[in-house]
C-alpha cells in the first residue's frame, strides 16, 4: 500500500453520540424551483455543541442552515422534502412555524440592527410571545447583552438607536436578540464575516461560552474560524454532505478524498 | 495621430458639457421668470384680508380664506384616504403581491392611473358621486384628490419597500414574528423617511390640481366648511378669477397662484430634509 | 492529488523534501563512513568523518526552518500537516543519527593506531552494515511514500538488537580474557551502542512515515525489543 491510501471515494459519517443528537437533517432535498440545491442531506447537530458546514461556494450550506428554520416559507417557489427534526419532532410539515422560529435564533451575515433603540431591538423577540414586566425584561436584556458581550459597551445608552452602533458591535446586538428568547438552537450565517479581526476573535469568544447553553450550528467560509470553534464539522460539495464528524478528524485525518483536497487548499 | 484624436475627444466633450449647461440655464430661466412674476405679481396683493374674508364680488373687498380653507380639507381628506389605500396598497405589492400576475397587473394599472389625466378622474368622479348624490361637494373634490394622489403612494411605498434589505424581514421573521408584524414594526419604521416622502410628493400634486375640482367641489363665493356642499379651492378660484375682466380679482388670482408655488415649494423643502436624514442604512 | 491552488505553496513544500531528502543521503554516508573508519582504523576517514557532521547540522536547522514557516504563513491542514510534522521528527532523528556516527568516528580516531582491523573490528563493521542497510531502506520508504516498507522495518527492529547483545558478549569476553584489550574494547562497546541508537532513530523514522500516510500511531504499544541483556555476564 503506498500513498495512495485508500480515502474513501463518496461519503463519510462520523455521527455524534444518538442520545446527543437534538437537531437532525435526514435525506434533506431542496429545490429552488425547478433546481435542486440539496440532495439527500444528512445533518445530525449535537445539543450543547457547535456544528460548522464549511464548503465551496455553492455547495449547499446556507441553503441548509436556512431549512432548519423554514426560512424557505418567505420565497415561493422554494421547497424541501425529507425530513428535518428537532428533539424527534418533524419541522418541515409543522403548520405554526412562527412559533417554531422562536425556538430558534438566527444570526446573519450582514449585520440587521432593527431601526429602534437597542434595548427594544434585544427585547423585540421576547415581547412577541411573553408577557413580561418592566423589570424582568430589563433583566432579560441586561443578561442577554452581557452575553453578547456587549453589556458594558451600550448599558449606558440603551435608548440609543441600534444603527449607532459599530458593525462588530451590531452584530453582537444582533447575537443578544437572539438568545434573549433563549432558543434551543442558534443558527450563524458566516457572522463574521463582515467584520474585522478583533470583532471577530470577540465573536468567537462569544459563541464559545454560549456554547455551554445553546446548541449551536454555524455556516462559515473560514477554515481556519471553522477549526477554532466548532466541535463538529460537516464538508458539503454539490448539494451533498460529503463528511461529517468531529472537527479535529476533518482537519487532521480526513476519510474523504474530496473533503483532503477541500481543507488543504488543493481544490482543482 | 494620437494627438489628433485626443483634440477632438476635449472638443467633442467641450461641446457637450456646453450644451449641457445651456439647456440648464434655459430651463433655469423659465423658472425664475415664473417665481419671479408670480412674486411681483402676487406679493402685492399679500395682506391680512387675503387670510380673513372670503371672495369678493367684482369690485369689493375680500380675501382667499374661503379658497385656503377648502383646499386644506379637501386635500386632507383626499391625503388621509389617498396615505390609507395607498400605504396598504403599495406593502402589499411589495411584500406578499411579488411576481404573481395578479401584482403585475395591479401594477400596470396603479402606472396607468398615474398618468391618467386628471380631467377624467374628475369626470369620472362626477358621474360616479356628484349625480347620485344629486349635487356638487367638497367630498367629492376629496374622492377625485384622493384618486389621484393613491397611485402616487401607492408606487412610492411598493419603491420605498423593495429598497429595505430583505435581511432585514428574515431577521424579523427568524425571532418568530408573524409576516404583517415584522412589516408593521421592523419594515415600516424603517422606511418611514421615504413614505413621507412620498406622501408629501403626493401632496404637493393634489394641492395644485384644477381640473378635477371643478366637476366635484365646484366652487363657493362663501365661506363654507360644510363638505357636504360645494367647496371653493384656490385653483378654482384662480381659474375663475384669472380671466376675468375685473382688476381685483385677477390681483387676487397671483395672490392665489403665489400661495400655491409657496406650498409647493416649502413641502417639497421639508421633503428633502427628511429624506436627507435618510432611511434605513445599516 | 490535485496541487495546491496556490503554486508558491506547493513550491515551499517541495523545498522541504529536497532538503530532507538530502540529510537522509548525507546521514546514511556518515553512517557508512563511520562505520568503515572504525572497523577498517581508517584515520584520514575518521577526520572527514567527523567535519562531515556541520552540514547535517545546517541541514537540521534548515529544515525546521521551512517547517516553522510553512506552519505559521499556510496553516497546513489535513495530510500537509502531518508531512510537516513528520519531516519535522524525521529530520531530528537523521541529526542525531550524524552525531552518533560523528561519536564513533571521534572513537576510532581515539582506538586506531593504524594497524590492521582485528576479529572485533570485523563483528563491529557486520553490524554497522546492518544498521545502515536499515536506515538506507527506511529513508527509502520515505522517498516513496511506502507505508507497507515502513512497517517491515519497524518490525525488523529485534534483530539489530540481538547483534547488538551478541556483540556485548563477545567484547566482555575478549576483555576478561585480555585485559591489555580492555581501553579498546570500551571504546567499541560504546561504538555498538552507538550503533544500536542508529537503529532505534530507524525505527522511530518509520513510526513517523506511518503517522505521515495513515494519520495514526503504529497500532500496538511499545515496539518489539528483543530481550534485554541487562543481566551480568556468565563468568
Amino acid at each position: 500500500m503506498t500513498d495512495a491510501i485508500a480515502l474513501e471515494d463518496e461519503r463519510h459519517m462520523a455521527e455524534p453520540p444518538a442520545d446527543t443528537i437534538t437537531l437532525r437533517a435526514r435525506g434533506l432535498d431542496f429545490y429552488y424551483g425547478k433546481t435542486q440545491a440539496l440532495f439527500g442531506v444528512d445533518a445530525p447537530v449535537a445539543r450543547n455543541r457547535v456544528t460548522a458546514l464549511i464548503g465551496p461556494s455553492g455547495c449547499g450550506k446556507s441553503t441548509l442552515l436556512r431549512t432548519f428554520n423554514r426560512m424557505y416559507d418567505l420565497y415561493p417557489g422554494q421547497r424541501a422534502t425529507g425530513e428535518v427534526t428537532l428533539e424527534g419532532e418533524d419541522l418541515l410539515s409543522l403548520r405554526d412555524i412562527a412559533l417554531l422560529r422562536s425556538r430558534i435564533g438566527m444570526v446573519f451575515q450582514k449585520p440587521t440592527p432593527f431601526p429602534m433603540s437597542i434595548y427594544d431591538n434585544v427585547a423585540f423577540g421576547v415581547r412577541l410571545y411573553q408577557n413580561k414586566s418592566r423589570r424582568e425584561l430589563d433583566g432579560i436584556v441586561e443578561n442577554a447583552l452581557r452575553r453578547a458581550a456587549l453589556w458594558d459597551e451600550v448599558k449606558d445608552k440603551l435608548k440609543a438607536s441600534g444603527l449607532s452602533l459599530s458593525g462588530g458591535q451590531q452584530q453582537r446586538l444582533c447575537v443578544a436578540r437572539g438568545i434573549a428568547v433563549e432558543p434551543e438552537i442558534l443558527l450563524l450565517d458566516e457572522p463574521a464575516s463582515a467584520l474585522d479581526p478583533i470583532s471577530t476573535a470577540k465573536l468567537e469568544e462569544t459563541i464559545d461560552q454560549l456554547k455551554k447553553d445553546f446548541t449551536i450550528v454555524i455556516v462559515t467560509h473560514n477554515l481556519a474560524q471553522a477549526a477554532r470553534i466548532s466541535d463538529y464539522t460537516g464538508f458539503m460539495y454539490l448539494g451533498r454532505m460529503i463528511e461529517f464528524g468531529p472537527t479535529e478528524e476533518l482537519f487532521v485525518k480526513p476519510s474523504t478524498r474530496r473533503a483532503q483536497d477541500y481543507v488543504q487548499g488543493r481544490f482543482g | 495621430m494620437a494627438f489628433d484624436r485626443r483634440a477632438r475627444r476635449n472638443l467633442g466633450n467641450l461641446v457637450f458639457v456646453g450644451a449641457c449647461g445651456l439647456a440648464t440655464l434655459v430651463a433655469l430661466l423659465a423658472l425664475s421668470l415664473i417665481m419671479v412674476s408670480l412674486v411681483k405679481q402676487g406679493f402685492a396683493g399679500l395682506n391680512a384680508d387675503i387670510f380673513t374674508r372670503a371672495t369678493p364680488a367684482p369690485g369689493s373687498e375680500g380675501g382667499l380664506i374661503n379658497a385656503i380653507l377648502g383646499s386644506l380639507m379637501m386635500c386632507a381628506l383626499g391625503m388621509a384616504i389617498a396615505v390609507v389605500v395607498g400605504l396598504l396598497a403599495g406593502t402589499w405589492l411589495a411584500e406578499y403581491g411579488g411576481d404573481t400576475f395578479y401584482a403585475h397587473l395591479v401594477r400596470f394599472l396603479n402606472d396607468v392611473l398615474l398618468s391618467a389625466p386628471s380631467i377624467l378622474v374628475g369626470l369620472f368622479v362626477y358621474e360616479l358621486v356628484v349625480r347620485p348624490l344629486h349635487g356638487f361637494s367638497g367630498f367629492a373634490g376629496a374622492v377625485a384628490l384622493a384618486l389621484i394622489a393613491a397611485p402616487v403612494v401607492t408606487r412610492t411605498t411598493e419603491d420605498i419597500l423593495r429598497l429595505q434589505p430583505s435581511a432585514l424581514r428574515e431577521a424579523g421573521v427568524a425571532l418568530g414574528a408573524a409576516r404583517w408584524i415584522t412589516i408593521r414594526k421592523i419594515i415600516w419604521p424603517g422606511a418611514r423617511a421615504g413614505l413621507l416622502t412620498g406622501a408629501l410628493l403626493a401632496f404637493a400634486r393634489i394641492s395644485g390640481e384644477t381640473a378635477p375640482l371643478l366637476f366635484t367641489a365646484l366652487n363657493n363665493q362663501f365661506l363654507n366648511l360644510d363638505m357636504r356642499q360645494p367647496m371653493a379651492s384656490l385653483p378654482a378660484v384662480i381659474f375663475q378669477f384669472a380671466l376675468s375682466a375685473y382688476d381685483d380679482w385677477r390681483s387676487l388670482a397671483w395672490t392665489g397662484a403665489l400661495l400655491i408655488a409657496l406650498t409647493v415649494l416649502s413641502v417639497n423643502i421639508i421633503g428633502r430634509l427628511i429624506a436627507a436624514r435618510g432611511t434605513y442604512r445599516p | 492529488m490535485a496541487d495546491h491552488t496556490v503554486k508558491s505553496y506547493e513550491d515551499e513544500l517541495t523545498a522541504l523534501d529536497s532538503t530532507l531528502a538530502e540529510m537522509g543521503d548525507l546521514a546514511l554516508e556518515q553512517v557508512n563512513a563511520a562505520v568503515e573508519a572504525i572497523s577498517g582504523n581508517d584515520l584520514k576517514l575518521a577526520r572527514r568523518t567527523v567535519d562531515g557532521d556541520a552540514r547535517l547540522d545546517l541541514l537540521e536547522v534548515r529544515t525546521e526552518q521551512l517547517a516553522v514557516r510553512l506552519i505559521a504563513l499556510r496553516q497546513p491542514l489535513a495530510r500537509d500537516l502531518r508531512d510537516i510534522l513528520a519531516a519535522m521528527k524525521i529530520a531530528g532523528n537523521l541529526e542525531r543519527c550524524g552525531d552518533l556516527a560523528k561519536n564513533i568516528a571521534k572513537r576510532a580516531l581515539v582506538v586506531g593506531d593504524g594497524s590492521p582491523p582485528d576479529a572485533s573490528g570485523e563483528s563491529i563493521r557486520r553490524m554497522g552494515q546492518l544498521v545502515a542497510a536499515r536506515l538506507a531502506q527506511v529513508l527509502a520508504a520515505q522517498r516513496a511514500r511506502d507505508v507497507d516498507a515502513a512497517i517491515a522495518v519497524w518490525r525488523r527492529d529485534s534483530d539489530i538488537d540481538e547483534l547488538y547483545d551478541s556483540l556485548f558478549r563477545e567484547l566482555l569476553t575478549r576483555m576478561v580474557g585480555d585485559p591489555r584489550s580492555i581501553a579498546a574494547c570500551a571504546h567499541l562497546l560504546f561504538v555498538a551502542k552507538n550503533l544500536e541508537r542508529i537503529g532505534d532513530h530507524a525505527t522511530n523514522i518509520a513510526e513517523s512515515i506511518h503517522y505521515q500516510i495513515v494519520g495514526d500511531p503504529i497500532p500496538g504499544a511499545g515496539r518489539p525489543k528483543a530481550e534485554s541483556l541487562r543481566s551480568p555476564p556468565e563468568a
